[in-house]
């Protein structure tokens, strides 16, 4: 598990271990790992904690109000993380994932932290003022300063997601790579920033270079995606909802030529069951909008519930309950549909069909939140990243 | 001597590029370094520029860029690697002979006699 920390990160372990060890707590829980932090004068973590007003003497004063010291010194070798802890630690994967760093870092750790709501160190910094979207801010600046930078260059272009993906990665891997040489030579990491950036090339210009590059393919990837994907940065609801209002007219344009059809066979066959059957299929479609609205509300509370985002907790229970929703909803909807289908047929519905089709598709849907949610993640997080430059003269006054 | 910059190395970076590539496949920081150190330095490029020169050669289809698989105990994120393909090789080739009649014929010019 080790491996997975950079070598600051497991400093801070280390010092957690030895806050436990000093506590007399046979356990390193959330509130050890915040003590770590804050000892650690060289990570960084301490500074944004410090910017923000939780001192090193204040959070160790908040601690030790909320946590009594154990009764006996710890006689173990080595002292184990608790879930909640260990929760933490997946939280501070997660953290670096989103900001492409491969390496648990101070920084990912502390924001982990702050994501697991009921731990000791998550209270602790709730009680002295600490926001968690001004703490990221800080405590990620570096790294958000290099992710927008390339987000300038890349956010203007005509192309698909897929492309824009592949383009912010591999922009971004070259900045922090030369970011990573010039902070050898300056040592300072502001100086080693404006260097990288300095050699790096201006944004704006490298856009229209890189829009030249591309071909009409990605501009038609553009605009299918603009049309039917997700235009940050709406909300997720927002969303949802124009897909849905965007089915139900592709479905009703679909659905002309067989109304007209029925408009036209009327004076001549009269009223018969046939259309009366054909209509209520009709409205039995017309409803699929409906569904596809639920279906994708759902998706999203799914996801957030997954990973644990966008205000979402990590809850895997959540993500099955609404997994749950979106397999009653379908089985509804097609007994629904049969049953209109069929209202002429004095036959019962055999409910097996609608619940095997519930379940199949929502088992997809759980699936697809599964595996596509980690990279659905990152590109909300890249494209509603705030890439306006700072107005000038800003700290005039 | 003075640095050569901007128009002049724009046209020509991707046969430069491609040259480069002829050696062996390698990702974006390394074709800077490999065109720097045999340019002696004083080829004057914005790094980011040499991504839009990339991603039209791939476009084109004389290089093709893979993701690298295991980033070897590195530090740092996954990398993309490029790489010359054959039709890059065709195309390099015929630049270079494009070049060396282009200098002949204005070295000529040029230490004619007025």
């Amino acid at each position: 598990m080790l491996n997975r920390f950079s070598a600051s990160g497991r400093r801070i372990l280390e010092r957690a271990e030895a806050s436990a060890r000093r506590l007399r707590h046979e356990y390193i829980g959330t509130e050890h790992i915040l003590l770590g932090l804050i000892e650690d004068a060289t990570s960084g973590a301490a500074d944004a904690l410090a910017v923000m007003g939780a001192t090193p003497s204040r959070v160790l004063e908040e601690v030790e109000r909320m946590v009594l010291p154990g009764p006996h010194p710890v006689t173990v070798s080595t002292v184990p993380l608790t879930p909640r802890a260990a929760r933490v630690v997946e939280l501070a994967s997660d953290e670096a994932r989103h900001v492409h760093q491969d390496r648990i870092g101070p920084e990912h750790l502390l924001l982990g932290l702050t994501r697991e709501p009921d731990g000791v160190a998550a209270i602790v910094l709730r009680n002295l003022g600490v926001q968690p979207d001004r703490l990221r801010r800080e405590v990620l600046r570096i790294r958000l300063s290099q992710m927008v930078f390339v987000e300038r260059a890349v956010r203007p272009l005509r192309t698909s997601i897929a492309r824009r993906r592949r383009m912010r990665e591999e922009l971004l891997a070259h900045l922090t790579a030369i970011y990573d040489q010039e902070l050898e030579r300056a040592r300072d990491r502001s100086v080693a920033l404006d260097e990288a950036k300095r050699r790096f090339g201006d944004p704006n210009e490298l856009s229209s270079e890189l829009q030249r590059a591309l071909s009409w393919r990605d501009r038609i990837g553009f605009w299918i995606e603009w049309l039917f994907g997700w235009r940050a940065p709406e909300s997720a609801i927002r969303y949802v909802f124009r897909q849905a209002v965007l089915s139900w007219c592709l479905i009703a344009i679909a659905t002309v030529p067989f109304v007209l059809l029925a408009v036209i066979e009327l004076p001549r066959a009269g009223w018969s069951y046939n259309i009366g059957g054909g209509l209520r299929i009709l409205a039995g479609v017309l409803s699929l909008p409906i569904l596809q609205f639920i279906m994708g509300v759902s998706y999203f509370r799914i996801r957030d519930g997954l990973f644990g985002v966008f205000g979402s907790r990590k809850s895997t229970a959540r993500a099955l309950g609404y997994t749950c929703i979106v397999a009653v909803a379908i089985a509804a909807w097609m007994t629904c549909l049969l049953w209109l289908a069929r209202a002429d047929v004095r036959e019962p519905i055999a409910p097996l069909l609608p619940a095997l089709v519930a379940v199949v598709v929502a088992g997809c849907h759980l699936l697809t939140a599964r595996l596509h949610g980690p990279g659905e993640i990152r590109d909300t997080i890249w494209a509603t990243l705030d890439v306006k430059p700072p107005p000038p003269f800003a700290d005039a006054g | 001597m003075q640095s050569i910059g901007g128009d002049k190395l724009r046209g020509h970076l991707e046969m430069l590029i491609l040259a480069t590539l002829e050696r062996g496949p390698a990702h974006g920081l390394e074709v800077l370094r490999r065109l720097e150190a045999g340019g002696c330095g004083l080829l004057r490029l914005k790094e980011g520029s040499l991504y839009p020169a990339l991603y039209r050669l791939e476009a084109a289809g004389q290089v093709q860029a893979i993701w690298e698989e295991h980033t070897q105990g590195r530090r740092g994120a996954r990398r993309r690697i490029y790489r010359l393909t054959p039709r890059g090789g065709r195309q390099l080739r015929a630049a270079r002979d494009d070049f060396e009649r282009f200098t002949n014929v204005v070295a000529r010019i040029l230490a004619a006699p007025a």
